[in-house]
């Protein structure tokens, strides 16, 4: 048996509008009209080879986006990423974070990607009940990182 | 004093001689901007911007017979005459592209020795 | 990323006709079947009318429907291949697809031909060195070898396998040894063969140039330095192309075309293409190669070029086998200064051997 060899890109949607949030379709007809618009229909077709362009996972909190694609056709998908402006007639872009083999390898990422954004939020912070919010987070990420990476092998 | 140059490899430029058929009972007057127009055109339909923004330049066209000589980069020639090949209509009047001759040197684009008509002298 | 395949390669020289070691006359006369010669003369307004006298004297004909043992016959070999310089290539066959055959001015008849041809013939071959996976073999037989002649077993097999093989038609032109022979009874041979023989005409285009800015050249330069005393040798080549094409005012519209004079360049209030098409025996080349050296120098051109194009589908380029891979290019060019250097450029198709 042979593995279709893929690539994870983990994306962030950057956008004004806090209350908005995206779902799934939303993102993929994003990226595929501009995939189109760039790299024309041969773009799209191939992003169709299986494994296809799709959509795996969305985090409406964080903005997290993760796509896949088919190993090799990945620097199609990369290039017309930034040239994304609008999702959905919203201003929006998606800035890339993090390319991966696996989704173990993204989710690896993101754990440590959200953990180094803590300390920075910890700043953030105006009142009182908020800093201790993010204090017990910090805490409890901190022992719980080691479980987590258990629970995902 | 002697000396010897040989390229062998990449080569920066290629050289096309294209023409525009038009189908049975189908004609349009193209011109220069027109031509430039279409082969944009028809690159973009089939690989986007990102092809179609590369260098292509119309070097000589003869609106007679539709006839151009075009220069590209050599890395999108592959590119570049598949869509040219996939092009097929223009404003619904059936249309194709011919590649006469490809070459990475302009001066063999001077004489097509395939095409050569031959001018007889009929003595007796 | 995968590598890209060139679809050519170019060979540049830079000597002088002085040199003991050169060999321009050998790149010409080993570079059988020409299909046209043209010549760019700058600061001048038109090309001396020899070279039209001499296109027009050789005579170059179409013969069709030639057997092929015609062309191993005693009389045929002895009258021509002999007695003569003789040029013959196959005409409306391509080298890609179909068989050719030529015979070179050496005497030497060769055949590319395809698989199935190669295997019903029964001569023997080798596999042709032009490009990979191609099934060509090319089959070599020497017409002026003392041990071919009627009676020896390798002469009758040969005669009785080429009559196997289907006609074809042919370009010829002959040069005669003997300057008393006409070089018409080539025609005349045919003719008593009752095989349809019809004179060409060679076709002439011009490309006339008007106040146009010109590339200076310097022959000891060439690669163009920080001090921009003379013009990259590839570029004058592409230039000197652009100007066989006849390119059109190319310094007008931004949007069509990048393409512009390499610099340094001066301008010229004349210049003059002309071309000539036909098959053209090597040694009218070598002629005019002699005579606009002299010309040139009395005319006190800054440079003068040459180019001679050879048949795409020739079985020969130089010496070598010759293929066809998106194009079949055999193009030489002689870009000649007053001081006898010359910088020779050769182009070839991409899975061709170097000469």
């Amino acid at each position: 048996m042979v593995r279709y060899k893929c690539r994870y890109v983990l994306c962030k949607v950057i956008h004004d509008d806090r209350k908005k949030s995206f779902d799934e379709s939303d993102i993929y007809f994003a990226v595929r009209n501009e995939v189109e618009a760039l790299h024309g229909d041969y773009g799209v077709s191939s992003m169709k080879k299986t494994p296809s362009l799709s959509v795996k996972y969305t985090d409406k909190e964080s903005g997290i986006v993760l796509l896949k694609c088919q190993r090799g056709l990945h620097k199609l998908l990369q290039s017309s990423l930034p040239f994304i402006k609008k999702i959905k007639g919203v201003p929006a872009f998606l800035q890339t974070i993090h390319v991966g083999g696996t989704i173990r390898s993204c989710l690896k990422f993101l754990i440590t990607y959200h953990k180094s954004r803590l300390s920075s939020l910890l700043k953030q912070c105006t009142t009182k009940e908020e800093k201790e919010k993010v204090k017990v987070a910090i805490l409890k990420c901190c022992q719980d990182t080691t479980q987590m990476v258990m629970t995902v092998q | 004093m002697y000396q010897k140059i040989v390229t062998k490899g990449s080569t920066d430029y290629c050289y096309l001689k294209i023409r525009l058929d038009f189908g049975k009972d189908h004609d349009a007057i193209i011109d220069a901007l027109n031509f430039k127009q279409l082969i944009l055109s028809a690159a973009k339909d089939v690989f986007g911007i990102a092809v179609s923004c590369s260098l292509i330049d119309v070097l000589r066209y003869e609106k007679s017979s539709r006839t151009a000589v075009i220069r590209i980069y050599h890395k999108y020639l592959t590119k570049l005459w598949s869509s040219l090949t996939m092009y097929g209509n223009i404003n619904g009047a059936p249309c194709a592209f011919r590649i006469l001759q490809v070459s990475s040197h302009l001066m063999a684009l001077a004489n097509n020795s395939r095409s050569m008509k031959l001018h007889m002298v009929y003595d007796g | 990323m995968k590598r890209v395949v060139p679809t050519g390669k170019l060979i540049f020289e830079r000597t002088s006709f002085l040199n003991e070691n050169e060999k321009h006359l050998q790149c010409i006369l080993t570079h059988s079947f020409n299909s046209s010669i043209g010549v760019f003369l700058p600061e001048h307004d038109c090309v001396p009318r020899i070279l039209g006298d001499m296109m027009d004297d050789q005579m170059s004909y179409y013969v069709e429907q030639v057997p092929l043992n015609l062309l191993t016959e005693t009389d045929f070999i002895k009258g021509f291949v002999q007695a003569g310089s003789l040029c013959m290539i196959s005409y409306g066959t391509c080298i890609d697809s179909d068989d050719c055959v030529a015979v070179t001015p050496e005497g030497m008849l060769v055949m590319s031909l395809c698989k199935d041809t190669y295997q019903r013939c029964g001569l023997d071959g080798h596999l042709s060195k032009a490009g990979k996976n191609i099934e060509k073999f090319v089959v070599k037989v020497d017409l002026k070898s003392d041990k071919f002649y009627p009676g020896t077993k390798y002469y009758d097999r040969v005669q009785w396998c080429l009559s196997q093989m289907a006609n074809f038609d042919f370009l010829v032109t002959w040069i005669p040894n003997d300057g008393k022979v006409c070089p018409s009874s080539i025609q005349n041979f045919f003719k008593t063969k009752s095989i349809q023989c019809n004179r060409l005409k060679v076709n002439k285009t011009n490309h006339e140039f008007k106040n146009f800015n010109i590339p200076i050249i310097d022959p000891a330069v060439i690669e163009t330095d920080s001090e921009q005393k003379s013009c990259n040798y590839d570029e004058v080549f592409e230039w000197l192309g652009a100007c066989a094409v006849g390119i059109d005012d190319y310094e007008g519209d931004d949007y069509l075309s990048t393409y512009s004079c390499p610099t340094p360049n001066k301008q010229a209030s004349y210049c003059i293409y002309t071309q000539y098409e036909g098959i053209i025996h090597p040694s009218i080349v070598k002629q005019y190669i002699n005579y606009l050296r002299q010309f040139m120098k009395d005319k006190k051109l800054p440079w003068s070029s040459v180019t001679v194009h050879g048949f795409v589908d020739s079985p020969l380029s130089w010496i070598y086998d010759h293929g066809f891979h998106n194009n079949g290019d055999n193009i030489y060019t002689f870009l000649m200064f007053p001081n006898d250097e010359y910088w020779l450029y050769r182009a070839i198709g991409g899975q061709d051997i170097c000469p």
